[in-house]
């Protein structure tokens, strides 16, 4: 008789350099490679902490990007690698194929705003693509705190299901 | 050929001090969370969570809200909730950071018991497990809930697969 189980792989950050985001300064993330990977799903999570204080209109959204075939990716403009993502076809109205993780509104200075786990599966409608990424939408003006490295993050933990 | 079949772990109770847990309303969002539950160590593929909930007499057409938080790496929580029963206050931009797993609805002004559950925390999450996870209570039923502590309780079912 054998029990199917849950193992949490290493918690692992997504690179997004988070100095150089900011309004009309979108990011997306490098890919993470899947098809080396070999996760089941990936729980996906993380932080921001602001220095100046948001106003009640703000908002940051997390999407995912992912490949259907390893090589191009969905969303006009996504590459695969840390970088600016200027898509003018995305906004929260049209995604242009990518896909909401986290959609934070902006209320307190000196909060830190923790989101997650979120599944990556189920945004993908059930399997995981062979490479994925993250795409950062900022609609604040505030500035996040960079003083300590570890206020602001996205990171995610593979989740394979063992046989026991 | 195998057979996959669920395996029902033991109930356990999920502490969290209900007992005359003051009413609030949704905008001010004073509530109460649970410790966290590990599931690094249960290895649960899902878990059921349900429980009893006593009103006093309360205020009718209004509600008791049951939100499920999460970690993204078995530290930090959403919401920013910690990791033992405590009171937390979530306003409702800051709340929808958890996941809904339940709404019970007072129709009348009568002190009752509610049971509510059995609600997959999986399916809250995306259908996958967060490493830690726990449960907040908003109790908006316009007046606090009983006050006896065993007239209330919180527990899970931990669900794993077994093939045979």
């Amino acid at each position: 008789m054998a029990t199917i189980t849950p193992s949490y792989g290493t918690i692992t950050a997504i690179n997004i350099d988070w100095t150089l985001i900011g309004l009309s300064a979108n990011r997306q993330s490098d890919a993470v490679d899947n098809s080396s990977n070999l996760m089941d799903d990936a729980l996906i999570g993380g932080k921001f902490l602001f220095t100046g204080n948001p106003t009640t209109s703000d908002l940051i959204g997390v999407y995912a990007y992912g490949s259907y075939d390893g090589t191009t990716f969905i969303g006009n403009g996504v590459t695969g690698s840390e970088g600016t993502y200027g898509n003018t076809l995305f906004d929260s109205q049209s995604l242009d194929g990518l896909r909401t993780v986290q959609i934070i509104p902006m209320v307190f200075a000196s909060l830190s705003y923790i989101f997650g786990p979120v599944s990556l599966v189920n945004l993908f409608n059930g399997i995981m693509p062979i490479k994925w990424g993250i795409i950062v939408d900022w609609k604040t003006g505030a500035s996040l705190d960079t003083s300590v490295s570890t206020n602001n993050e996205i990171r995610y933990t593979p989740l394979t299901y063992v046989i026991n | 050929m195998a057979t996959s079949t669920p395996n029902y772990g033991t109930a356990t109770t999920i502490t969290i001090t209900l007992a005359s847990l003051a009413s609030s309303t949704v905008a001010s969002g004073v509530g109460r969370q649970s410790n966290a539950v590990d599931n690094t160590s249960d290895l649960a593929v899902d878990s059921h969570v349900g429980g009893k909930i006593n009103t006093g007499t309360t205020t009718a057409n209004l509600s008791i809200e049951i939100w499920a938080f999460g970690s993204y790496d078995g530290t930090s929580f959403a919401g920013g909730a910690g990791s033992t029963d405590a009171g937390l206050t979530l306003v409702p931009t800051i709340k929808f950071l958890l996941r809904p797993i339940f709404t019970i609805w007072v129709p009348d002004t009568t002190a009752r018991v509610y049971t509510w559950g059995p609600c997959s925390v999986a399916q809250a999450f995306g259908g996958a497990m967060p490493r830690k996870w726990g449960i907040w209570v908003l109790n908006s039923s316009g007046a606090a809930l009983n006050a006896t502590p065993g007239n209330h309780e919180l527990k899970y079912t931990p669900i794993k697969f077994t093939s045979t």
